[in-house]
This record gives C-alpha cells, sequence and structure tokens, in this order.
C-alpha cells in the first residue's frame, strides 16, 4: 500500500476504513480486522492502526469491546451521518476541482444534469 | 514511557575522520525507530556502537540501563548488513548455535519463521543466494524474543519478492515491549512501518521525530522529505 | 565457557581431518620405503626418484603439520578481520571465553594431530616391520623410576609450552589489530611475535640462572644447582622439561604468569579494543 498524499498515515488509514464501510466491505455491527492482521495487510506499523482504530472510536465509528476487538457501530444514524460526511467531502472536492478548471458554481448543475440525461 | 536505548553525547572517529558527532537518542519500548541516511552517513557505525563491535571515543550508550557487553548482547538481537554466518554451517547449524547462545531463542517460532521464508534445514550458507542469507539471518533474528531489534539494511540488495517478505516478517514480528531500530536507505519501502524517524546525514542528527507529526507539520511523506533533505 | 568450543572445533574439523588423514597417508608411504629398503638389505635408496620421493612424503607430513598449525591461528586471525567476526563478537561471549575456546580447541587440535600420527605409525611399524615398538616402550617405561610423574609432568609442560605460543600468537594478533587498523600490513603480528617470544624466552632464562631451583620429577623433590649439575642438566633453559626429568621452578612460575598475563591482555584487548570495521 502506498499513501502518497501529506496526510499523516493514520488519517489515510482512518479514510481507507471509512469507505470500506460506506461501501458495505464492512457491515454495520461487524467485526474489523485485529490491528496485527490490518497492520500485515496495510504493511504499516501496528501501532498505526491503533492510532487509526483509536481515531474511529472517537467519532464514534466503531465501538472496542474488552477483549473481543473492535466493531463498526450499528448505530444507523450515525453511519448515515458518516456516508453524508463523505459525499459532502466528494461533492466539495469536485466543485473545488470544477472552479479550478474555470467553470462557475452556478453552471454545475447543468452539466451534471446534461449527463445524467446522456445516461454517462 | 521506559527508554530501553539511550545514547548521549556519542562520537566515534576513524583514524582522524569523524564518522558520528555528539549523537543524541532516546528509543521507548514498543516503538520502530528508523534511522535513515545515504550510504556513508553513520548508520552503520552507530548500530555497531549499540552492538559494542566498536568502540565509542566519547559519549555513553546505555541498553536495558547498561553499557554495550555482555548482557546488553544477550537481550539484543542483531541483523548485520552483510551475511556472517560461518561459511560451514547448514541452516540447522546456525539454528543450534541460536538456540546454544540465547536464551530468549524460540523453537516454534525459528519453525515458522523458515517455513514462511521457505528455507530448507539441510541448505549450506555458502550456497545460498544473497536474498536467501538475508532470510535466514532475519529469521534467526525474529525468532528471538529480544528487548531490542536492530536491523542494519534489512530489505538492502534483495528481489522484490524477498523484500516484500522480510516487510512482512518484520511487522508480523513486531511487539510491544520491544524496540526495533532499522537502519535503511530505501525509505520509500519502510517508512510506513516507522513509529519515529531519524535523519542521520555525515555522522550527525539532522532532523528526528515521529514519523506522522512530521507528515502533518512538512505536508509530505518521509520519503519525500528524505528527498528533500538528502537529494 | 565452552558453548563456543563446539563452534570453533566444527568450523576447524574439516581442515585439520584433512590434515592428519595426509599425514598419516604419508607416513604410510614414508614406512613402505622403509620397509622395501630394508627387505632389500641396507637402507640405500636405489634411484634418484626414490630419494625424492621420500624426502618428498617427509614433505608433505611436515607440510600438513605445519598447515594445520597455520590453520588453527588463521581461524583465530579471521574473527578480527573477516565478516564472520559480525557474528562472533556480537554473541554474548566475554574476551575471556572467546579466546578460551580458540586456546583449547587448538591445543586439542595439536595433541590430536600429535598422538595420531605417532600412534599411526608405531602401529605401523610394528605390522610391517614386525618390531615390536610398544613393548620395548613399555620395557624402557617400566625401567624408569616414577614414570607416571614424569609423563604427566611432560604433557603438562609440553601443554605449558604451547599455550604460553599459542597465548602470544594471539597477543601479537590482537595487538597488531587494536594498533593498526589496516589489513595490508598484516605480518606485523609476526615480527610481534618473534620479538615477544624473544624478549620471553630471554627473561625465562634469566630468571632460571638467576634462581636455580629445581623440581626432580623422577625423584619428587626439590634441588639446587649442585645437583642439577650432577644429573647433566644444563642450565639454559626455562620453564622446559629437561630430558633428566628436572624442571625449573621460578622458570615453571614464570610460565603460568605469562600464560595468566598474555591471556587476560588479550582477552581484555578482545572485549574493550577491537573494533570490528
Amino acid at each position: 500500500m502506498n499513501f502518497d498524499s501529506g496526510l499523516p498515515i493514520y488519517m489515510q488509514i482512518v479514510e481507507i476504513i471509512k469507505t470500506r464501510i460506506v461501501t458495505g466491505i464492512l457491515k454495520s455491527g461487524e467485526k474489523l480486522p485485529s490491528v496485527r492482521d490490518m497492520a500485515t495487510e496495510l504493511k504499516v506499523n501496528p501501532n498505526t492502526i491503533q492510532r487509526s482504530y483509536g481515531e474511529l472510536e472517537r467519532e464514534n465509528i466503531v465501538f472496542t469491546q474488552r477483549g473481543m476487538g473492535t466493531f463498526v457501530t450499528d448505530e444507523e444514524s450515525t453511519l448515515k451521518g458518516l456516508k453524508a460526511t463523505m459525499a459532502r467531502e466528494k461533492i466539495i472536492s469536485f466543485m473545488e476541482d470544477m472552479e479550478r478548471l474555470g467553470y462557475g458554481r452556478d453552471e454545475l448543475p447543468g452539466i451534471i444534469e446534461k449527463m445524467i440525461v446522456e445516461g454517462k | 514511557m521506559e527508554n530501553i536505548v539511550e545514547i548521549k553525547g556519542l562520537t566515534k572517529r576513524y583514524d582522524r575522520k569523524e564518522a558520528l558527532r555528539n549523537i543524541d537518542l532516546s528509543i521507548e519500548k514498543g516503538k520502530v525507530v528508523g534511522i535513515l541516511g545515504p550510504n556513508g552517513s553513520g548508520k552503520t557505525t552507530l548500530i555497531k556502537l549499540l552492538m559494542g563491535l566498536l568502540h565509542p571515543n566519547k559519549g555513553d550508550i546505555r541498553i536495558d540501563g547498561e553499557s554495550p557487553g555482555m548482557h546488553t548482547k544477550s537481550v539484543i538481537s542483531y541483523l548485520p548488513d552483510r551475511n556472517a554466518l560461518y561459511s560451514w554451517m547448514t541452516v540447522k547449524d546456525a539454528l543450534q548455535m541460536y538456540q546454544d547462545f540465547y536464551q530468549d531463542f524460540d523453537d516454534k517460532k525459528a519453525e515458522d519463521l523458515l517455513q514462511f521464508m521457505k528455507l530448507d534445514r539441510t541448505m549450506k550458507v555458502s550456497n545460498m543466494s544473497k536474498g536467501m542469507k538475508e532470510k535466514l539471518n532475519l529469521a534467526l533474528v525474529l525468532s528471538r524474543r529480544a528487548k531490542v531489534y536492530i536491523l542494519d539494511e534489512p530489505i538492502a540488495g534483495v528481489d522484490p519478492v524477498a523484500r516484500d517478505q522480510i516487510l512482512d516478517a518484520i511487522i508480523d514480528n513486531y511487539k510491544e515491549d520491544s524496540a526495533m531500530i532499522i537502519t535503511t536507505h530505501l525509505v520509500r519501502d519502510m517508512e510506513n512501518i516507522f513509529d519515529q524517524v531519524v535523519f542521520l546525514g555525515d555522522g550527525e542528527i539532522i532532523l528526528s521525530g515521529e514519523a506522522e507529526s512530521l507528515r502533518e507539520e512538512k505536508n509530505m511523506q518521509i520519503d519525500d522529505l528524505y528527498k528533500e533533505i538528502f537529494g | 565457557m565452552f558453548k563456543y568450543a563446539k563452534y570453533e572445533l566444527r568450523g576447524t574439523m574439516k581442515f585439520l581431518m584433512g590434515a592428519i588423514i595426509l599425514a598419516l597417508g604419508a607416513s604410510t608411504g614414508i614406512q613402505l620405503f622403509i620397509r622395501r629398503e630394508t627387505r632389500s638389505g641396507g637402507m640405500t635408496l636405489e634411484s634418484d626418484l626414490m630419494a625424492f620421493l621420500m624426502v618428498a612424503l617427509v614433505f608433505v607430513v611436515v607440510g600438513a603439520i605445519i598447515g594445520g598449525m597455520v590453520y588453527l591461528i588463521s581461524s583465530y586471525r579471521r574473527e578480527l578481520y573477516e565478516d564472520r567476526g559480525y557474528l562472533t563478537f556480537s554473541l554474548p561471549l566475554s574476551g575471556s571465553q572467546l579466546l578460551g575456546s580458540k586456546l583449547i580447541v587448538a591445543l586439542f587440535w595439536g595433541t590430536v594431530m600429535g598422538i595420531s600420527i605417532i600412534l599411526y605409525n608405531l602401529v605401523l611399524a610394528q605390522l610391517l616391520i614386525g618390531y615390536d615398538l610398544f613393548g620395548e616402550m613399555w620395557r624402557i617405561a617400566g625401567q624408569i623410576d616414577n614414570f607416571g610423574f614424569l609423563f604427566a609432568g611432560s604433557i603438562v609442560t609440553s601443554l605449558m609450552e604451547s599455550s604460553v605460543t599459542l597465548l602470544l600468537v594471539y597477543f601479537a594478533i590482537t595487538l597488531s589489530r587494536v594498533s593498526i587498523k589496516s589489513r595490508k600490513i598484516g605480518s606485523l603480528w609476526f615480527i610481534l611475535f618473534i620479538v615477544l617470544t624473544s624478549i620471553v624466552t630471554y627473561i625465562q632464562e634469566f630468571i632460571a640462572n638467576q634462581l636455580p631451583m629445581y623440581l626432580d620429577l623422577s625423584r619428587m623433590n626439590i634441588i639446587g644447582q649442585q645437583e642439577a649439575y650432577i644429573l647433566g642438566v644444563d642450565s639454559q633453559f626455562g620453564g622446559t622439561l629437561s630430558i633428566q626429568g628436572v624442571v625449573s621452578i621460578p622458570g615453571l612460575i614464570f610460565q603460568l604468569l605469562l600464560i595468566g598475563g598474555a591471556f587476560i591482555a588479550t582477552s581484555y584487548m578482545l572485549e574493550k579494543k577491537i573494533d570490528i570495521v
């Protein structure tokens, strides 16, 4: 796994896990891989995974059960919120990219609508 | 956290040339520390001072509370930057030697690691390729339950497949109660396993710190930072 | 202490066994020649070729013995100059344990080599020539007073002398490694060894001459210069057992001190001064 952005690796792993949850690879209430397995899979230091899990727990996206492991939350509202937040981030970054290309914000809905109609 | 390694004001000269100048470094239990720098920066000199293979001109080294000697050698598991196993040895002989000399040697673990590295007990060291020697040495080193692991250039000069195997073995064998010190100039391949990095150039520490904090602060990966410093 | 000796023994096994087999093989050749010559009456080697072969075989035996010695010395030297030192010096092994192991294994091989060559030749001579050397030796031994003491004494003193020589070699190699890093001036140790040996021999003789006190092993008593002179002992020796079974006590003590001193000094350098570069 290559982590290319300037973000700390634990943050990038938080994003990877969030994506896995939102896309359903990790389901609500499912157990996350152990820190060690995750470390081997992503080829990073186990301390980094520990920190990522800690961050996710702080955001209430996962919870730890003593001696059992770390689980994805089964609070539907949290998961919906996560999905919404990630969608929002994607849209914001999309809008910023488009602005850089020279489109005005007011032009965006039109472009998107046109693409949907064309079935792309 | 408890410091398992403490280095203060360490200086080493070869003849007139200063190979290391006034190095201060502390390493906590449970941390993986990368010593990064180009060839000739003093990485191996530092490691050999820790191992007691070299003797400092100035300064103090404490490992597990003691200066390098019999005790520290019994708690450090060391992978040299070259194969040092005797040429007459087979894999079996090398295992036997580790078992004879190190009380923390774990038979079961050695068995697993040999299997993982696809090494046969009857193979002779002198007939092995460079990659195989490296894997055998690493298997021996990781078969110990040591307080400190010192790996000097563990992936230099091995093919990509062996490189992955070696990295996996290092990550799998990480232990919370021991420290790992790894030197490398192949930062890209290894940076993700470091908690702490030390940039060593011309015998001095140029920069050191938590890997994640450095990424955040400099807004780049350690490899890019390495290229910026030494490039 | 002897954990390392096991590995030193295994590492030197192949070469030393080879040297011993070579020496025994050449001895066989020599004995066969002798048998041939004695059978044909008189010891005249009939052709130049035969004479040459005979001399060559003697050289092979001597060469095998010297080769074994050189190999054992180089086994020590290699720890200080070659990659294997990275393993040896990272083992939890004190300087004295390493040095002790090297010394014991070298003495062991010296003894094995000496005994096997002598015994083999005696047995072979008995078989080939039919001369009962063993019986003859046994008979002579029986005639000597206190043969047991003399025998033990000669083993102990020759082991001590070998130890002195080996330790001076180890000391010289280690000292030259500590003082000069470059491998190129590698033969420095040999000059150092010769100088040290000369000094030691001189001191030993000086002490033995100044303090004429001897241990007479065949009578188990201490004798002075007068008695030694009567026995025909040449006073010009240090800790060596003379042919009369007499050894200088101060010489012996000096030798013991020398063994201890060289051992401690060399172990100290191994542990504290050697930089494995």
